[in-house]
């Protein structure tokens, strides 16, 4: 019991990192972004091409994988997203499930189908015993890095003058404009930012769920539910909705195998039901 | 975007081209027959999925969730010994209208993301269903054994389409002309015009999901739906349900926006007529 919910806030933890970026782009430009998971596996590779062909150490690589990742993003931000964020949905939805496609495909024609080797670092592998549990370490790494950007990210957008920007922004774009808040400048920058989480998601999903060019499709509905169910525009809501969303997949996998594949759905269904703007679902409150 | 600009006279024109140069094939691709078949089937997929997105406004990505029922209903009714196509056809057009019906309950509700993330559940659920129930609907086997009877007793399916090309064309006009009509009518300019204003303003009239049917899509209900747009007059007038089949009464000046639209068969009456200029964008 204890180790199903442990694995499962590792996972969600995981969920959340990627996640994250996607409810700060989502809430702040309403830009349904799809490719969210695209951006996650630039990380990915990323990394897992500094450590296999370079021989770069993890955490350097990690750093290296945010980097790619928030790159990228700006640069599609630039030439794609920018001129879309005033579009109908159904075209952002188009335009980034095309991009998710054209990463795939360039992803296998590069890297091949096949999944990224990794070997975990010699700290990350291997079992520690917490409160008389054995669990693994690369898993507990997880969940501090989780908790980690959570604190970060609270302590970033509660406190700093950025934070108070977004905040802003996601409140009310029009009148943040009129303050004087330079708003495209700051879509901008939050969307890097929340593509370089992403990417560091990616990277470290490398021990735990595998890379494989269609890791983006895999995985998306799983990215999307924690924005929805928590609550677009927050911080502290896809981090519930992560660890819900982790624990019950990872118990019902667990305990159910034979309906475990679609309990998440159930779950995700009901949750957006009851509430149908997220567990946490005012806006700008970080 | 900038809409096209076509006359009333030229679009006759064009649309008459158009379905005469799919018809044409026939002639022209003997050996495609089957394809364009297809094509035509996926058409009108499109074009109800343009009645959900476009019209009604939902961002839903789980349409195909609708042609699957349809095809299973038809494919299980044929097996089990009833295989009549046109039967086949309403059957199907009524179990997925009733899907449809019942997932509308949780499909129109809160923001066009949760509504997203729903189909895309509600999609993946059906999916999962249908793999699972191996025993009804073969699993990834798929459906075994389906033999559909000919067309209105003479005409077998055969094996180059020839059959199948006439018969996906001849309903496939067919539901594109009453869907078409259906579109042009009173009720559907206040569905359109719901999507463009305020989205609680016709929450009702949204519920328009409609399925569709292999081989065929099949029609929209479109008598559930009458009731569910009239069922919140902006009148007083209760009496107008029944007007269902009086000539419409819409030539007063306050509607004169929409005048095309209320020349329709079923228009509300006059007090309840939706007037805008029923941009669609």
């Amino acid at each position: 019991m204890g180790i199903v919910i442990f694995d499962g806030v590792a996972y969600g933890m995981l969920l959340f990192l990627i996640g994250v970026g996607l409810s700060i782009t989502m809430g702040l430009m309403n830009f349904v972004n799809l490719a969210h998971g695209s951006f996650a596996m630039v990380g990915g590779y990323a990394a897992s091409v500094l450590m296999n062909h370079f021989g770069l150490g993890f955490g350097l690589s990690l750093a290296a994988a945010f980097v790619a990742a928030a790159v990228v993003g700006a640069v599609l931000e630039l030439v794609f997203y920018r001129r879309l964020y005033r579009a109908h949905p159904l075209d952002q939805v188009l335009l980034s499930i095309g991009v998710v496609f054209v990463s795939i495909a360039a992803f296998t024609y590069f890297f091949g189908p096949t999944m990224q080797p990794f070997t975990l670092p010699p700290a990350l592998d291997g079992q520690v015993s917490v409160l008389g549990l054995e669990v693994g370490r690369y898993r507990l790494f997880l969940i501090v890095c989780g908790v980690a950007v959570l604190a970060a990210l609270l302590l970033g957008l509660g406190k700093t003058r950025y934070g108070a920007m977004v905040r802003a922004a996601v409140d009310n774009q029009r009148v943040a404009g009129g303050t004087g808040i330079h708003v495209q400048r700051l879509f901008f920058l939050t969307f890097s930012l929340g593509c370089g989480l992403a990417g560091l998601g990616g990277a470290l999903s490398l021990g735990m769920l595998g890379l494989e060019p269609s890791f983006p499709l895999k995985y998306l509905v799983y990215f999307l539910m924690v924005v929805c169910v928590g609550g677009a525009g927050t911080v502290t809501g896809p981090f519930i909705a992560a660890l819900l969303v982790g624990i019950v997949d990872v118990a019902g996998k667990y305990y159910w195998p034979e309906a475990g594949a679609f309990l998440i759905y159930v779950f995700m269904i009901v949750m957006l039901l009851v509430r149908p703007h997220g567990i946490v679902a005012k806006k700008g409150v970080a | 975007m900038k809409p096209l600009s076509v006359s009333p006279a030229q679009l006759r024109i064009a649309e008459i081209a158009f379905w005469l140069a799919l018809a044409s094939s026939f002639f022209l691709l003997p050996d495609k027959l089957t394809l364009m078949s297809q094509v035509m089937i996926f058409g009108l997929f499109a074009v109800s999925l343009d009645m959900a997105l476009g019209y009604a406004g939902i961002l839903t990505v789980g349409h195909a969730a609708f042609f699957g029922a349809g095809a299973y209903a038809a494919g299980l009714l044929a097996r089990y010994g009833w295989s009549e196509p046109f039967t086949g056809l309403v059957f199907a057009l009524v179990v997925s209208g009733l899907l449809g019906y019942v997932l509308s309950y949780l499909v129109v509700r809160g923001a066009d993301l949760t509504r997203l993330m729903i189909t895309i559940g509600v999609c993946v659920l059906l999916f999962e269903m249908a793999n699972r129930l191996s025993g009804i609907t073969g699993g990834t086997d798929g459906l075994q054994g389906v033999v559909i009877a000919p067309v209105l007793g003479f005409f077998d399916f055969d094996l180059y389409g020839k059959t199948a090309f006439c018969y996906a064309f001849g309903v496939v006009l067919a539901m594109f002309l009453l869907v078409r009509l259906v579109l042009r009518s009173p009720s559907a300019w206040r569905c359109a015009a719901s999507t463009t204003a305020a989205s609680a303003c016709w929450p009702s009239a949204r519920r328009w999901k409609r399925g569709c049917a292999w081989p065929m899509p099949s029609r929209p209900r479109w008598p559930a739906w009458r009731a569910r747009c009239w069922r919140r007059p902006r009148s007083s007038s209760a009496s107008s349900r029944s007007a269902s089949t009086a000539r419409p009464r819409c030539s007063s000046s306050s509607c004169s926006a929409a005048p095309g639209a209320c020349t329709a068969a079923w228009s509300a009456p006059s007090s309840t007529c939706w007037c805008t200029t029923g941009s669609r964008t």
